[in-house]
């Protein structure tokens, strides 16, 4: 019933264009995310395991699907995609696609002949939300422009703990803006739309007419309105790749919070993970990170260990990693947007799990927003270089929002009796509206699967690509082996060499009783690049004919060769 | 003792008949016995009975376990007749995070056993313990305690964690370590007699190796320290117990490990620093910090690296004062800044605790080659370049040891190398002191960390004056004053908000606040106002060091008033005044 539901919907939306409705949409909270997490589980027990990878600052599980077909091999050595959103809170819509995308690859996973092929070869990790606590205290209180965790902080550093947050002053369960006029003004009526504000232009004689205030009182005295709310860090401001020291959001230190930790702890244990894919207000798939100019392109030595020390971290993409992001983003252009959404996100650079996913962690890391404000067309485009919201003007916004019929999208500005600062106006956007769309279009669900799917078509994949054993005199042989990655991935990323973090590739030869004359007992390879790199290992020994011997090639991210073999006594 | 004893016995007699002070002189500073290295468990019983004989000061506590499970103990000292711990400063003090740098854990219990034998009896020590806390953690990292005690009798082994770790990528984890081939107990040095080497034995003592000259042919090579290949890879010693420093595991300047090698996955990541930064976490009362490790006689403070600000001149002068009169305290000793004289460290120790919670922190290298001689080693004794300070041990540990350090080559049968020699530095020389020197080294650096503790921030509302400035109004100038060197917050505190405010706030029954300031100047009386909550005054930038701070409250009404100040570090000062 529920299916069938959705589906109208869609057909509406993709027949008039027109979506209708409130924000948030109908985003489950915490037990009934829970719930259905669990039911699903259960109904697909052979596919897929639900396990909680750690507990929140309040004590709630932060859950993550496993998912595999349970046929094809360990689901913990086949190479991985992690899939990750809600780490601002009021990113709501990520998590809740996350969800969309678990039941649908699950109800899919043997019927749908991509997704089978995926399941069989790789495994999927799905966490809805990072953060559940924040998304259940927008779920369940007023909404808010809320991103941070629940971990209580002293924002505004006075020795009071959470002790001024909004409060909905005008019953209409949204934290909004008060406008005042007051003699401290910094902002007038846009001269278009009487509703929208900016900053007066004073340098050309505007006279500033209205000061904007956080709707809220002033709980502690302190001259300040809503300066310390509940909670306070910004889990995705608290990652330790160029984490942002003592800046408002990023914690008391770095990997403070345990939403954070628990990822790390995950990602550091599951080495198979290939790439990360974050849904979250930044993108860096439409538009691929800057790579790092200066940086010079080097050989990793591919020795048990690796000597090589960098002095400090890279401030870009290492050139040779950007065909990668390259590919990925004219993938994505052509399979979720026909009509690129009016401008990208810009990536998020400081203390984010994307970029601790690259640079620390070593993999391919992704970000994009799930759902984006479509683009209006040519002629609707309002003034440019007003204040941008989600790739648009605030004007862009505004139409939208009347032409989706947005019940609560923006709200009209209304006079109230404010006991500190006396008449003012509440009123303005939804602090949510800007990225929750009311209602997901399912074909959007059905492109981003697809996405998914050629994501991790391009996964590194080793193969044995020849193999010989030649006797070279009497109990001497030479073994020669050439393995050749046939995905479009490296077998390791320039990036995850230079941390070290990514294991290189092991080829160990074991047998009942040999000697080795040439050659490593384990040989490292080094990278090899996608679409057909391929390096050859070789040894000489020395053994009876009649050994059983194998050999073992062993990559983190690109799977596990074992070939048995038997040394014959014949040329 | 002995020397004692021959005296005369009336001379003992009249002591102790005429003169309780003489008495009192000549009890012991100390009650346990400092010539010998203390095992996990061993501080662990020692620990209990302390705490069962002076249980009005002291309360043992294990704030977490080791990765192989053993406590991790922390004594707490503090008076309770004189306060509850968290007002007031607390100086916390630990040791032995690297393993074999084991002598620190001594230097720790030495400090316990020194406070505690000597309260009542010096009144300094009298003051600092009925004036402060102290938190003493003698072994951070007692897995690589045990390592150095039990397993590898090599004063290099244990540095790190026990956490298995696979330091040469084969998927296996510490799967080869040093190994004892000859079963001795300890792990030597090997060598191997050969046609064509390219060491000799050094003409200026058969025990010690050079490399043969140009032109020279060697007849010995070396081949690193004792251990086989274990899991026949063809490599020696790759991959032993641990592997990773906790010393670079803290999340200040933290970097991962292809930076700054051996810092783990994120900070925080083991066990034992996990417990000691949830401790600091939820102690921030702690304004003091020394952390010991060995060797090479210094005294360091932060920065660790150049990627840290340079600390700012008023913090500066604290570190200043006491690292210099450090190095008078502790002869041979250097006051070093870490990254400037010893080398790069990111995400250290006493790096968080200075530029991540603001607290002034040393960390001593305690021991150093030079204090085998008190005066320069005669011209025959000391050793050609090629040999850079070995012949000076060799001569000491030959007089002054009875040449128990030094284990002469023996032959050895190595499964790889076949026919080898074994010999070399026992394990308790070189960054360890002699055991009879040990009492010293506990003694003189307990005098510079207590001289530190000294320091530390002792707060009093000092004076309170009161002008009537007419009916029923008065202006009131509460001044606070901070005798000690060390402030209340740091100047890096207090620019990057790791410190709460201290807070200093008025209240009468009938009265009420009406404005507030800081009165800049007491004589002219300059005053910048507070801009709201009158009746708490946040102070962000704390008291300075032996400085004083007047705060002025316009109150009407009339009564009793209490001026109340409560401060992280300063501890909490209440006092009472009329309207009048």
């Amino acid at each position: 019933m529920k299916k069938l539901l959705l589906i109208t919907v869609a057909g509406l939306f993709l027949c008039s264009g027109v979506t209708r409705g409130s924000v948030p949409e109908n985003a489950p909270d915490y037990r009934e995310m829970t719930r259905r997490l669990k039911q699903l589980v259960k109904t697909h027990e052979n596919y897929a395991t639900l396990e909680s990878i750690g507990k929140t600052g309040e004590g709630r599980d932060i859950w993550l699907v496993r998912i595999s077909d349970p046929g094809t091999g360990d689901p913990g050595g086949k190479s991985a995609l992690l899939v990750c959103s809600t780490i601002n809170a009021d990113y709501l819509v990520g998590g809740t696609a996350i969800i969309a995308l678990t039941e649908r690859i699950l109800a899919r996973a043997v019927t749908d002949t991509a997704i089978a092929g995926m399941l069989k070869k790789h495994t999927l990790y799905l966490l809805p939300r990072l953060n559940p606590d924040g998304s259940d205290y927008l779920i369940n209180g007023a909404v808010a422009p809320y991103s941070s965790n629940r971990v209580p902080f002293d924002d505004d550093h006075d020795g009071l703990v959470d002790e001024d947050g909004p409060e909905d002053l005008d019953n209409n369960g949204l934290i909004t803006v008060m406008r005042v006029k007051r003699w401290d003004a910094t902002h007038v009526a846009t001269s278009g739309d009487k509703r929208l504000l900016r900053e007066a232009d004073t340098q050309n004689g505007e006279t500033p007419v209205y000061r904007l205030y956080s709707e809220g009182i002033d709980n502690d005295g302190d001259g300040t309105i809503n300066e310390d709310g509940p909670g306070g860090v910004c889990i995705d401001r608290n990652f330790p790749h160029a984490y942002p020291y003592y800046q408002p959001g990023a914690g008391p230190y770095m990997t403070s919070e345990p939403e954070t930790r628990a990822i790390i702890d995950f990602l550091s244990t599951r080495k198979h993970v290939a790439a990360v894919l974050v849904y979250a207000p930044f993108d860096n798939i439409i538009q691929p990170p800057e790579p790092e100019r200066k940086r010079q392109a080097e050989t990793p030595a591919n020795d048990i260990r690796r000597f090589m020390r960098a002095r400090s971290a890279p401030a870009g993409l290492d050139p040779a990693d950007l065909s990668v992001y390259t590919k990925i983003s004219s993938l994505y252009k052509d399979l979720v947007y026909a009509r690129p959404p009016a401008q990208a996100v810009p990536e998020k650079p400081a203390g984010s799990l994307t970029q601790w996913a690259y640079y620390q962690y070593g993999v391919v890391s992704l970000s994009s927003p799930f759902w984006q404000i479509p683009s209006p067309a040519e002629e609707d485009k309002g003034p440019r270089g007003k204040k941008e919201k989600n790739g648009g003007s605030e004007e862009t916004l505004l139409r939208w929002i009347e032409s989706a019929h947005i019940t609560n999208g923006f709200v009209p500005w209304k006079p109230y009796t404010h006991p500190e600062l006396g008449e003012v106006e509440i009123g303005g956007f939804n602090p949510l509206v800007t990225w929750n769309p009311p209602q997901l279009p399912d074909s959007l669900i059905d492109k981003q699967l697809g996405f998914i799917v050629r994501v991790t078509d391009l996964f590194p994949e080793l193969v044995l690509e020849t193999f010989s054993v030649t006797r070279e005199a009497d109990r001497v042989y030479r073994i020669e082996a050439v393995v050749k990655n046939r995905g479009f991935f490296p077998t390791v990323l320039a990036q995850g060499a230079t941390a070290g973090s990514v294991t290189p590739t092991r080829a160990t030869l074991t047998g009942t009783d040999f000697t080795l004359l040439e050659g490593q007992m384990h040989q490292f390879l080094p990278p090899l690049s996608g679409s057909g790199g391929a390096v050859k290992a070789a040894w000489l020994i020395h053994a009876g004919a009649g050994t059983k011997m194998t050999l073992t090639v062993v990559s983190e991210k690109a799977g596990t060769i074992r070939h048995p073999f038997t040394l014959s006594a014949q040329e | 003792m002995k020397t004692f004893f021959s005296w005369s016995i009336p001379l003992v007699l009249a002591a102790v008949l005429l003169s309780a002070g003489a008495a009192a002189q000549e009890k012991p500073i100390v009650s346990l016995p400092y010539n010998h290295y203390y095992s996990h468990a061993e501080i662990g019983s020692l620990l209990r009975d302390f705490e069962k004989k002076y249980d009005r000061f002291l309360s043992l506590q294990s704030i977490g376990k080791s990765t192989l499970g053993r406590e991790i103990w922390v004594m707490t000292v503090n008076n309770p007749d004189t306060g509850p711990e968290d007002q007031k400063a607390a100086m916390y003090i630990d040791a032995n995070i690297h393993g074999n740098e084991v002598q620190g854990a001594e230097a720790v219990i030495y400090t316990l056993d020194y406070l505690m034998t000597n309260y009542g009896h010096i009144d300094r020590v009298t003051d600092l313990v009925d004036t402060y806390v102290f938190y003493l953690l003698p072994m951070v990292n007692p897995d690589g305690r045990m390592h150095w005690f039990d397993t590898s009798r090599f004063s290099g082994g244990g540095r790190s964690g026990m956490q298995p770790t696979d330091d040469d990528n084969d998927g296996l984890f510490d799967e080869d370590g040093y190994d004892d081939i000859d079963g001795d107990g300890y792990i030597l040095r090997m060598r191997k007699k050969v046609e064509n080497g390219d060491y000799i034995i050094s003409p200026e003592d058969p025990r010690l190796m050079e490399r043969a000259a140009p032109g020279q042919t060697g007849d010995y090579i070396m081949l690193g320290t004792e251990g086989i290949d274990n899991d026949g890879d063809g490599r020696i010693n790759e991959d032993g117990a641990g592997g990773y420093d906790m010393n670079r595991n803290w999340p200040a300047d933290w970097q991962p490990d292809y930076i700054q090698s051996g810092a783990g996955t994120r900070p925080f990541s083991y066990p034992e620093t996990e417990a000691i930064g949830t401790f600091f976490l939820s102690h921030p009362n702690i304004a003091g910090v020394q952390s010991y490790h060995n060797s090479g006689g210094m005294i360091l403070r932060g920065p660790g690296s150049k990627d840290e600000e340079p600390y700012s001149r008023s913090d500066l002068q604290v570190y200043d004062y006491i690292g210099r009169e450090g190095e008078k305290i502790l002869p041979f000793y250097r006051y070093y800044v870490i990254y400037e004289d010893l080398y790069t460290v990111h995400g250290g120790f006493i790096n968080w605790t200075a530029e991540g919670l603001g607290i002034f922190s040393f960390s001593n290298e305690l021991w150093s080659s030079r204090q085998y001689y008190n005066s320069a080693v005669p011209e025959e004794d000391r050793s050609s370049r090629g040999n850079s300070g070995q012949k000076e041990r060799l001569f000491f540990d030959d007089h002054v040891e009875m040449g128990r350090q030094f284990i002469e080559w023996k032959p050895a049968v190595h499964p790889q190398y076949g026919n080898i020699e074994l010999g070399g530095w026992a394990r308790e020389t070189g960054r360890v002191p002699p055991m009879f020197m040990l009492e010293e080294l506990c003694h003189r650096n307990t005098m510079f960390t207590l001289f530190h503790a000294e320091q530390m921030p002792v707060v009093a509302i000092d004076t309170i004056s009161v002008t009537s400035l007419g009916r029923g109004s008065y202006r009131v100038w509460v001044t606070i004053r901070n005798s000690k060197v060390i402030p209340t917050i740091s100047d890096i505190a207090a620019k990057r908000h790791l410190v709460t405010p201290d807070i200093l706030s008025l209240e009468g029954k009938s009265s009420t606040v009406t404005a507030a300031g800081f009165v800049r100047d007491i004589y002219t009386g300059r005053t910048d106002p507070v801009e709201n909550r009158y009746e708490r005054v946040a102070i962000p930038g704390g008291i300075p060091g032996q400085s004083a701070v007047t705060v002025q409250f316009i109150v009407s009404g009339a009564g009793r008033c209490t001026a109340a100040f409560v401060s992280s570090k300063g501890g909490k000062t209440v006092k009472t005044f009329m309207l009048q």
